[in-house]
């Protein structure tokens, strides 16, 4: 009873003197918005990296074979004993995508452009709904894809070629013994993507790119699992002894100078690389590791002249109620008891400027939302259409209030205790 | 005449005529390859390569190139565009190494790839080998201007080499004066012409050659000057050569 009488009078207190905390509320919104816009934005990056990579790799995890007797082409000739594996083990996956990759040396050309392309990607058109569906098709459309001569060309590859929908293109590529090979490809769509994977970039069937490449029909260039849960470390120890039983496999790689590493040197016959995506993109990983690490050192910035303007507000707030404190303290409450009003006065404060902060952090998020941030060098691998969104998680956002709550806390129940423990006779008089 | 004799004699004369311009151009091409390559010395020249972009746009690319051609050796040295100035080549055995003085590192290549990010292939500056890589499947007379040329067919017989099929016009002194490559799938990717030759110490030199890519309609010419045939020290094979000329 006493506890619900304390918040009902600091509730009273809180509408009579929200004047008075006008500042305070003002301090610890502008706080709370640029935390979450902060902390949104960061996921929301890091979630358009990985979800771009995502499409781009093929899967979330991989295996992959480097063909040493072939200039280490990227190849895998025993599907069967990487099924059967994959079969054997208790691993949630979705789906598995084999693919045949071809990189830098892949030549487009159409009525005398070419482009050099950096992804020939052959894949399954039935087996890879996602990666068709996420594409931002500008032209053509993706209903009519054949298995035999249909290509997806990115927006940029469509312009530098002068090549619409409709339009015959020329691929030019190498076989695994770097045979000169040419195949002849309609142009089915044109998707735009502004991320750094999508520049020159396509997509073929599967069966074409192993006919141009001389691969067998049963030989892949990677095999990407896309995953329910990410795979834990005793699961990549099991498929990895299940496929070393059978095949040359390099313990797995985790970050990207490790796996440019594996491939160095000279090996004969194919050796197997098992890495799960973050590998391929912890480059760009290191990137939002220091955009973090630099978020962190803002985040401190701010909370630290939230709890200077806190602790000052708070302090100028008590001495103007010096006499009012006096006269509660003469009718009888406690020191305690006023302390606990004073904090849960605060906690009013906290809600209603955690309410206009998350408000004003929507407006701010909705008006980024409104620009294309395209234009910046280097930045679209961090956009989703260009344009900035944002991710909310349960658990950064609990953190987020936590953290605020954290230090609006330590720096009202200073003031409020020395308010509490004032001498009666000087606060009733009105003296500090 | 016996069923079985007159079977065994219709497979001889038909199979007769293949056999004899197989055998034939077996001989020719190892003629053009004799000429093309310089197996009793040393060869050094100056090798300008003009690139004319379909855009209008014109690259030149300067380099030296030291053959050894009795072991299959040769060391090429960039002198421009100065951006690449100091990168060079050394093929030594079966390797060929590209050497980068920015990063003082040598990668592999392969023979089979652009030269400098050119039109011209590694393979362009190394001795001919046709008659090791190819078989004849066809050969008819055919003027090509102002000279007889014999037409040859090629068809690869390894997989180590970058076109699967070649066209080739070879002159009545056996001198390469235009070839055709096309690739796996049979299409035309490249046209060579080699309009004029120079005799140095009674060996054929190509003076220019012209190369088109069909996709691109890219146009690249190579001039040949400064040839030697004086002794190259066994030093200029080496990667330390490299290191040192980038200095």
């Amino acid at each position: 009873m006493q506890l619900q009488r304390t918040i009902s009078l600091s509730w009273n207190y809180f509408r009579r003197y929200v004047n008075r905390y006008i500042f305070l509320i003002i301090a610890l919104s502008l706080g709370f918005s640029i935390i979450t816009v902060m902390t949104g934005l960061s996921a929301g990056m890091t979630d358009s990296v990985y979800s771009a990579a995502r499409n781009h790799y093929g899967g979330d995890y991989f295996i992959l074979g480097y063909d040493g007797d072939h200039s280490k082409r990227s190849r895998t000739t025993d599907p069967d004993v990487i099924d059967s594996a994959l079969k054997s083990l208790s691993i949630d996956f979705e789906r598995i995508v084999k693919r045949v990759n071809y990189f830098s040396n892949g030549y487009l050309y159409h009525e005398g452009n070419s482009v050099r392309m950096k992804n020939v990607l052959g894949i399954d058109w039935t087996n890879e709904p996602d990666t068709l569906g996420s594409l931002h098709i500008v032209s053509g459309s993706l209903d009519d894809l054949n298995t035999e001569d249909s290509i997806i060309i990115s927006e940029v590859v469509s312009q530098e070629l002068q090549a619409q929908a409709g339009d015959e293109v020329i691929l030019q590529g190498d076989t695994l013994s770097g045979q000169k090979n040419t195949a002849a490809f309609k142009v089915a769509a044109v998707f735009r993507d502004t991320t750094v994977f999508g520049y020159f970039k396509c997509f073929i069937p599967i069966t074409a790119q192993q006919s141009l490449l001389a691969y067998g029909e049963d030989e892949f260039s990677s095999y990407g699992l896309y995953l329910n849960e990410p795979l834990s470390a005793s699961q990549i120890t099991a498929l990895h002894t299940a496929l070393s039983s059978s095949l040359i496999v390099e313990k797995p790689i985790s970050t990207r100078t490790a796996f440019n590493q594996s491939k160095k040197g000279r090996w004969d016959g194919i050796r197997y690389l098992m890495l799960n995506l973050g590998t391929y993109v912890s480059e760009v990983d290191d990137l939002l590791s220091a955009m973090t690490i630099i978020s962190y050192f803002l985040y401190i910035m701010i909370i630290f002249i939230i709890l200077v303007s806190i602790n000052i507000t708070y302090r100028v707030i008590i001495k103007e109620r010096t006499g009012e404190i006096g006269t509660l303290r003469s009718i009888g409450m406690q020191r305690n008891d006023l302390v606990s009003l004073l904090l849960f006065e605060c906690l009013w404060v906290f809600i209603l400027s955690l309410v206009l902060g998350g408000i004003l952090a929507a407006v701010i998020l909705f008006i980024l939302s409104l620009f294309s941030w395209s234009g910046i060098p280097g930045f679209e691998i961090f956009l989703k259409s260009g344009k900035l969104t944002a991710v909310f998680e349960g658990k950064t956002l609990f953190m987020n209030v936590l953290l605020l709550l954290g230090i609006t806390m330590p720096a009202v129940m200073f003031p409020s205790i020395r308010g509490a423990r004032m001498n009666l006779t000087k606060a009733l008089s009105g003296e500090d | 005449m016996s069923i079985r004799k007159s079977i065994a004699l219709s497979i001889i004369i038909c199979l007769l005529p293949i056999l004899v311009f197989a055998d034939e151009g077996k001989g020719i091409l190892e003629k053009v390859d004799a000429l093309a390559s310089y197996t009793d010395s040393d060869f050094a020249a100056q090798y300008t390569i003009v690139e004319e972009k379909k855009n209008g746009d014109r690259q030149k690319t300067v380099s030296l190139v030291f053959r050894r051609d009795a072991q299959s050796m040769y060391t090429i040295v960039i002198k421009e565009p100065e951006i690449s100035q100091g990168q060079g080549y050394l093929k030594v055995e079966n390797s060929l190494w590209f050497y980068d003085p920015d990063s003082r590192r040598f990668n592999f290549s392969s023979a089979k790839d652009r030269f400098q990010n050119t039109n011209a292939r590694n393979s362009d500056f190394t001795k001919s080998t046709l008659a090791e890589d190819y078989k004849v499947v066809a050969i008819e007379d055919e003027a090509l201007g102002r000279y007889q040329c014999r037409k040859l067919t090629l068809e690869a017989v390894t997989d180590e080499v970058a076109y699967p099929k070649m066209i080739i016009w070879v002159d009545e002194n056996y001198l390469l004066r235009k070839s055709e490559d096309y690739s796996l799938s049979g299409r035309l990717l490249r046209v060579s012409a080699f309009p004029s030759y120079t005799q140095i110490d009674g060996r054929y030199v190509p003076s220019r050659f012209l190369l088109q890519e069909v996709l691109s309609k890219e146009k690249t010419q190579i001039s040949i000057s400064r040839v030697s045939f004086n002794d190259i020290p066994n030093s200029t094979f080496s990667k330390q050569f490299l290191e040192n000329v980038s200095r």
